[in-house]
């Protein structure tokens, strides 16, 4: 009993940020007033163009929190209906202040630390991650540049890319069903895998073994039900031809010197979801200049401001244009892709490779 | 994310209207599961109204179908349309579930 009512006493009041569902900031209230607004200098900064400058602010009065919108020009909304006055906001219950969600929460300080705790892990993780990403390729005859933007902390996707041998280079692109923790725990373990080559009775320059030996490696019943798509290639430097191959994946696309765009991709469905699947390799020439793009399906199934879905036909305009090749390229991708996209994060993870052949 | 079961003729009938995203998903995963899987039904799952779906509605639908016929059952989607038939051919669904044009030919798919 002792302990329960310490724990009780301990409880404190927070705003918490949400947006899209998810906390990204929290705020202690106390008997001072705590301002919210799209002006930086207020305690709760909210970048939304439909928040007013100084929109509301929160005050802590005996146990309660209270609200009171400061005459901005969208209002505060509670419960559907537009606040007027100062009105006490529930524990469990939130205000919407233009596109976010402000929520009243009780915690402990232990809680709160617990959080904080998982926040850092979570962090750490996500370090790890990206530290077993490949660095993009400045120099050569074969040049790589990449960006990645998890949904949350952590993400699905992974890609990795590298010689096989003096005459060959690999490059693939793992796309895990879902995101988050769950997610990244298996695309790490897929990456690593793919990165010793460890596979055994496995020639890693042909795509189709290395999609077979994945799929007896990776069924789903035996990873948490968990599959996985890949876009698998290999570049013969004297054949100047790449070998490819996927599993579930929309194509890589090719844009090679008089030949326009191609659509790199052969039939076969996701790793895991079929014992014993042959996969196949198809063949494309890669002439001087050609460019090269691997991307997840988070890059282009986007959706609009207005709630209209977007998807392939929409993102290949963006690819072989005028930055082709350039450092940077993959970034400038992902902010147009952003640009089209409704606010908040992405519902998917984003990952694209541009990869260029002198 | 919205969900319609019904039977006639011993087929179960599926009807889901909306986006097969991942709050689509936690919205009728468990209920769908329950309404075909334990009995090892044979069911028809009428996509037409799907406007989206992601890697963990199609994971649903595979998950559904690989427990399903361990019981003896069946899955035979029908319908998708425009994006969804995309993501569907893009994944290559058709290899591990039965897809079809329409209502009619999806029958005659699970029946036989």
């Amino acid at each position: 009993m002792a302990e329960a009512a310490s724990v009780r006493d301990d409880l404190r009041s927070y705003l918490v940020v949400l947006e899209n569902g998810e906390p990204v900031a929290r705020h202690a209230v106390g008997p001072a007033r705590l301002t919210v607004g799209r002006d930086p200098a207020r305690d709760i900064v909210l970048d939304d163009e439909k928040v007013s400058r100084l929109h509301l602010q929160a005050v802590l009065v005996g146990e309660e929190v209270v609200v009171q919108d400061l005459g901005s020009s969208n209002g505060t909304f509670m419960d559907g209906g537009r606040i007027t006055g100062p009105t006490v906001l529930p524990a469990g219950h939130w205000v919407q202040v233009g596109s976010r969600l402000i929520k009243h929460e009780r915690r402990s300080q232990r809680e709160v630390d617990r959080e904080a705790e998982l926040q850092r892990d979570l962090e750490k993780a996500r370090a790890y991650v990206q530290s077993i990403l490949p660095p993009p390729v400045r120099t050569g005859d074969v040049r790589v540049d990449w960006f990645h933007c998890p949904s949350a902390a952590l993400g699905g996707d992974a890609f990795g890319y590298g010689p096989l041998d003096r005459d060959h280079l690999v490059a693939y692109l793992v796309d895990v069903s879902g995101h988050g923790v769950e997610a990244a725990m298996h695309s790490v373990s897929v990456l690593n895998l793919m990165r010793q080559k460890a596979l055994v009775g496995v020639d890693f320059r042909q795509p189709a073994q290395v999609l077979e030996g994945l799929n007896a490696t990776f069924q789903m019943e035996e990873h948490g039900g968990l599959f996985f798509t890949v876009w698998y290639g290999v570049y013969s430097r004297p054949e100047r031809l790449l070998r490819y191959g996927c599993a579930g994946h929309h194509p890589g696309i090719l844009f090679a010197l008089g030949s326009g765009l191609q659509r790199l991709q052969t039939r076969g469905p996701m790793i895991g979801a079929v014992p014993g699947q042959h996969y196949r390799s198809a063949e494309a020439r890669v002439p001087p200049g050609s460019m090269l793009y691997l991307f997840s399906d988070g890059a282009f199934e986007i959706t609009t401001p207005e709630g209209r879905q977007l998807g392939m036909e929409e993102f290949l305009p963006l690819l072989g244009g005028e930055g082709a090749g350039t450092t940077g390229e993959a970034e400038g991708i992902y902010r147009a892709v952003r640009a089209r996209a409704r606010s908040g994060p992405l519902a998917d993870d984003f990952s694209v490779l541009a990869i260029s052949f002198d | 994310m919205k969900m319609e079961i019904a039977e006639e003729d011993g087929v179960t009938r599926v009807g889901l209207v909306g986006r097969l995203d991942t709050p689509g998903v936690d919205a009728i995963e468990t209920r769908l599961t329950a309404a075909v899987v334990p009995r090892g039904v044979r069911a028809i799952v009428d996509l037409s109204g799907v406007e989206f779906i992601g890697s963990l509605g199609l994971r649903m639908l595979i998950t559904i179908t690989r427990a399903l016929t361990r019981r003896g059952g069946k899955m035979v989607l029908y319908g998708p349309q425009g994006f969804v038939a995309q993501v569907l051919e893009t994944a290559s669904l058709d290899d591990i579930i039965p897809v079809r044009p329409d209502a009619t030919s999806a029958l005659s798919a699970v029946q036989a």
